[in-house]
Parts: C-alpha cells; sequence; structure tokens
C-alpha cells in the first residue's frame, strides 16, 4: 500500500463533534436515571392526555 | 446509483425547504414556549399551548420526518453517498437523535395542551413541564442550526468506507485506461 492509498484517518472535527454529542447524551441518560431530569412531572403527576388523574 | 440533474435537483430542492422549514417551526415553537413561560395570564398560556400541539403536530413532526426522507434519498442518489463522507454521516446521525428526542417530547407537549385545555387550569402548577419545552426546543435549534452548517461548509473527512468505495473507483479507471 503507498502513501497515497492508506487512509489518513478520522479528522479532528469528528471526534470533537463525536465526543461533544457522546458527552451530552450521557448527561441526559444519567439526568433521567436519577430522577433530575425532564418528563418524570415529580409532584404533579404526569399521565397520558385522557388518562383519569388520582 | 445517481440520479441525473433532474431529479437530483428536485430531491435536494425537497430536502432544503423540508430542513429549513422544520429549523423555522422548531423556533416558533421555542418563541411560543419562551412566551409561555415568562407569561402568567391563563387565557394566553391556555392558548399558547393548545397552539404547541398543533404546531408540534402539524409542521414539526410531518417536516422532520420529511427532512431525514429526502436527505437519505439525496444522500444516496448523489456521489456523496450515506456513508462516505463524514458530514453527511454526522448530519444523518443527528436528525435521528433529533428525531428520537422529538418523539419522545411530544408526550410532554401533549399533556401540557390537555391539561391548558381544563377548566381549572392554573399554569403554576407547571413550571417543570413549562421549562422542559423550552429547553428542548432550544436545544433542538442548535443541532438544526449544527446541521445546517455541515450541509452549508461539507468539512473535509471520508470515512474508512467512503476511502474503500473511492480508492476501488480510481483502480477501476486505472484498469480501463
Amino acid at each position: 500500500m503507498t502513501e497515497q492509498t492508506r487512509y489518513p484517518g478520522t479528522p479532528r472535527w469528528v471526534k470533537w463533534l463525536g465526543g461533544a454529542t457522546i458527552l451530552v447524551a450521557a448527561a441526559i441518560i444519567v439526568l433521567h436515571l436519577t430522577g433530575h431530569g425532564f418528563g418524570h412531572g415529580q409532584g404533579h403527576g404526569m399521565t397520558t392526555p385522557g388518562e383519569p388523574q388520582s | 446509483m445517481t440520479f441525473t440533474r433532474g431529479p437530483r435537483n428536485l430531491t435536494l430542492t425537497a430536502h432544503i425547504v423540508t430542513s429549513l422549514g422544520f429549523l423555522g417551526a422548531v423556533g416558533c415553537f421555542l418563541a411560543l414556549a419562551i412566551d409561555g413561560l415568562a407569561g402568567s395570564a391563563p387565557a394566553t398560556l391556555r392558548a399558547i399551548y393548545l397552539s404547541l400541539d398543533l404546531l408540534t403536530w402539524l409542521m414539526i413532526v410531518p417536516l422532520c420526518f420529511a427532512a431525514v426522507i429526502t436527505g437519505v434519498i439525496s444522500a444516496l442518489g448523489t456521489p456523496w453517498g450515506l456513508f462516505r463522507h463524514y458530514w453527511v454521516l454526522a448530519k444523518l446521525l443527528l436528525m435521528i437523535l433529533t428525531t428520537a428526542v422529538l418523539m419522545l417530547h411530544t408526550r410532554p407537549i401533549a399533556y401540557m395542551a390537555h391539561m391548558a385545555a381544563m377548566p381549572g387550569f392554573s399554569p403554576g402548577d407547571f413550571v417543570r413541564q413549562r421549562v422542559q419545552l423550552v429547553v428542548a426546543s432550544g436545544a433542538a435549534v442548535v443541532v438544526l442550526l449544527g446541521a445546517t452548517i455541515l450541509s452549508v461548509y461539507k468539512p473535509k473527512g471520508m470515512t474508512r468506507y467512503g476511502w474503500r468505495k473511492s480508492a476501488n473507483a480510481s483502480a477501476v479507471q486505472d484498469i480501463g485506461r
């Protein structure tokens, strides 16, 4: 394999973007798993529309 | 398979219109969600949250899926391909992530619209959900702006698959000479 046909590797911007995306996704997952994320409706008994409120 | 000029321009136009329409619709959502968070008059908030639900189902969800579908068709029909260049792959992954998060957020949006339609709607009880709508739509605007920037600047960089394909095509051309 000559120098011209060798794969030059992943560009730096892809590594930065991928790293940032993984960090944000991990933060969202951890927040949701620990109950600090949005969408839990703590204290408000979030129910599906039409579902009777307790 | 690559498209000829006519279908290529048609799918590209459809992709640009749906993508930017999606960004605009999410921007409108963000503006209304901010107004919903800042406001306090129940009648105004009722109108805002009912509008957000309509905006979601009539504009945002259809435009989101249309943008993804036209983007995939456009990529597959041009030499860019879907997995050959990092900017195309990054856009695809960002759009898949956005679609998944959007579909997850249709529930709190429907919930707020449902509660806003109730006679005894008290906005103060739903601060958490109101903040959620602002944060989620703000994040979506940032991601969609990122996808737009990728489309315009097309940063260099081929995937290993794209590099192999390109090398194979060059080898075939060399043999043909």
